[in-house]
């Protein structure tokens, strides 16, 4: 339970039921998102490898500079939010703690709707936020890959032109290859590629509510629907996690790597390290088994629920009487 | 200002003097540059004259006096212009004055020409670290690396490359190897080098070597920010197995 004094979106953005509303709307964010970064008709998936080209590259790096000023714009916009969030809040505080009266009552129904319509417009620039990074990222990688497919390629260009005699060429081609390798960093930019493993992150995940089984069919339907976006949000961490994973047993094999020029004497400190990114690592494969099995067994109770559900409504049904409805 | 190699010829030194001293100077570079970049002795297959120059211009760069250096090194170059140590100590003073176009492109012509010498390298790579270009600058270190494993500088800039690119663990063992050898050799270790791998240790949560690092810090450097850190970190950090045992009831 948050402080009283607390600001209101704290308390909002603690695991709360998600509801259908918000699922759309995330959707439509998504859509919209999508739409204007042009993501939809013509930018292909990240995995594609895309052809190097000083036309793709140029293409992407304009998309890099609109996404990171609509970053900064959307930064902007929060910072006054939560500026105007603490305001009302503090408001809505002080309104709770006058004696009760016709006029202080108006007040803080006031305060409290345009709080809510601050905390809903914060909301919905945080999923914008999360949107905007995701692809600003994929595209920061994408022009990076691009960039330095197109150096490498000028760089063995260069080499060809040194060994028959031409230097001169060749000293041209290293230059622009070095362009290139700067252009792949995304120039003036926001880089979000800098500490890869910084934006590994978790989701807080809400505990599951277990069923009572004397729920309604709508209301065994919404907590399948709760169980399924907290399943969502465990698939996201096995995904941070995998991602981690992997960047490790990569790094495990640099160690490996830089060990084995060490020969016969690895240092001592270089064994200590291992030993550590060996456990971090069975650290991590263990907590990649719980949370698999702990997202099956929601998804696996979304469905019984949804199943009896179906199955009452059946029964209801054929008996002929009025399906309950949840009380409003 | 009179140009180093016009002077020593208007001094009209006799070839047998011209010669020793650019034996001599050969031997000076290749202290210079052992200690830095260990590049072979230089001046082979060139002039005495020529290697006077060259070693007057690698004592320019040694004393960061990257203009005169670039100036002699480019005049060479238009004589000698595949000599192994004139384009690695062009691209040098070009790197150091921040000209890093000019510096990449000799650099690349030096790796192509000469793939086996460490020294272009480990220049490629503290290039890419200057560029923001981390990832490059591993995989040209660790080539350097390959070449001369037992090169300290190659080494501490590989760590430097590391961590910049979110690998500690990498990053800890290069550092680990480093003080390591420092310690073997009886030689005092650098601070810079103690509080960097003290940071990561810590970071990686190995608490006996943060905390042994922190304090050989302290002994080396008792004051200035290193060592206020260093005593942060030891005041707030409290080793688990320094805790009371639990009372135990009769």
């Amino acid at each position: 339970m948050s402080a009283p004094g607390a600001p209101f979106s704290r308390r909002w953005r603690n695991p709360s039921p998600p509801n259908l509303a918000r699922t759309a709307t995330l959707l439509a964010l998504l859509l919209a998102a999508a739409g204007t970064f042009g993501l939809l008709v013509r930018s292909a998936p990240a995995q594609e490898p895309e052809p190097p080209g000083s036309a793709v590259i140029a293409a992407l790096e304009r998309e890099v500079a609109i996404l990171s000023e609509r970053m900064t714009q959307t930064e902007i916009r929060e910072s006054r939010l939560a500026s105007d969030e603490v305001t009302l809040s503090s408001r809505v505080e002080m309104l709770k703690q006058a004696p009760r009266s016709v006029v202080r009552d108006a007040e803080l129904q006031s305060a409290l709707r345009s709080l809510r319509g601050v905390l809903a417009e914060i909301r919905n620039l945080d999923n914008l936020e999360n949107i905007l990074v995701t692809t600003l990222r994929t595209r920061q990688v994408a022009l990076r890959q691009a960039a330095t497919a197109e150096a490498e390629r000028l760089i063995r260009t260069g080499q060809r032109e040194v060994r028959g005699g031409n230097d001169t060429d060749g000293m041209q081609h290293f230059a622009a290859a070095f362009s290139y390798l700067q252009r792949g960093q995304g120039g003036r930019a926001r880089n979000l590629m800098g500490h890869e493993r910084d934006i590994i992150q978790r989701t807080t995940v809400p505990e599951a509510i277990p069923a009572t089984g004397r729920e309604s069919p709508d209301e065994l339907r919404a907590l399948a629907v709760i169980l399924r976006d907290s399943a969502e949000k465990l698939k996201l961490n096995a995904n941070a996690t995998m991602e981690e994973l992997s960047q490790l047993e990569a790094e495990r094999n640099t160690v490996q790597a830089l060990q084995a020029l060490d020969g016969a004497r690895p240092s001592a400190t270089g064994l200590r390290v291992q030993n550590r990114l060996d456990r971090r690592i069975g650290e991590l494969t263990q907590e990649l088994a719980g949370i698999r099995g702990e997202l099956s067994g929601r998804l696996a109770q979304a469905n019984a629920m949804e199943w009896q559900a179906t199955q009452y409504e059946t029964i209801l049904l054929r008996e002929g009487a009025t399906l309950p409805r949840k009380p409003r | 200002m009179i140009p180093f190699h016009q002077r020593t010829r208007r001094a009209g030194i006799r070839p047998l003097v011209r010669k020793a001293i650019g034996i001599a100077c050969a031997i000076a570079i290749g202290l210079v540059t052992g200690a830095t970049l260990t590049t072979p002795v230089v001046a082979a297959g060139l002039p005495a004259d020529d290697a006077a120059h060259l070693a007057a211009a690698y004592q320019d760069l040694q004393a960061e006096r990257y203009q005169a250096a670039l100036q002699t090194l480019s005049d060479l170059q238009t004589r000698h212009p595949h000599h192994p140590d004139t384009l690695i100590g062009l691209a040098q003073a070009h790197l150091e004055l921040g000209q890093l176009t000019e510096a990449f492109s000799l650099l690349q012509l030096q790796r192509t020409l000469y793939p086996s010498q460490a020294a272009g390298h480990y220049l490629l790579g503290l290039l890419f670290l200057r560029s923001g270009l981390p990832e490059s600058a591993v995989s040209t270190l660790s080539q350097a690396v390959a070449i001369q494993p037992g090169n300290e500088l190659f080494r501490m800039q590989l760590a430097r490359a590391l961590a910049a690119t979110g690998q500690p663990y990498a990053a800890a063992s290069q550092y680990g190897w480093l003080l390591e050898r420092t310690e073997a050799a009886g030689r005092r270790p650098d601070p810079e080098l103690v509080y960097e791998m003290a940071d990561l240790a810590a970071r990686l949560e190995i608490r006996s070597d943060a905390e042994r690092l922190y304090r050989l810090l302290i002994a080396l450097e008792p004051s200035g920010a290193r060592a206020r850190i260093a005593r942060d970190w030891l005041n707030n950090a409290s080793p688990p197995d320094s805790a009371p045992p639990p009372p135990t009831t009769p």
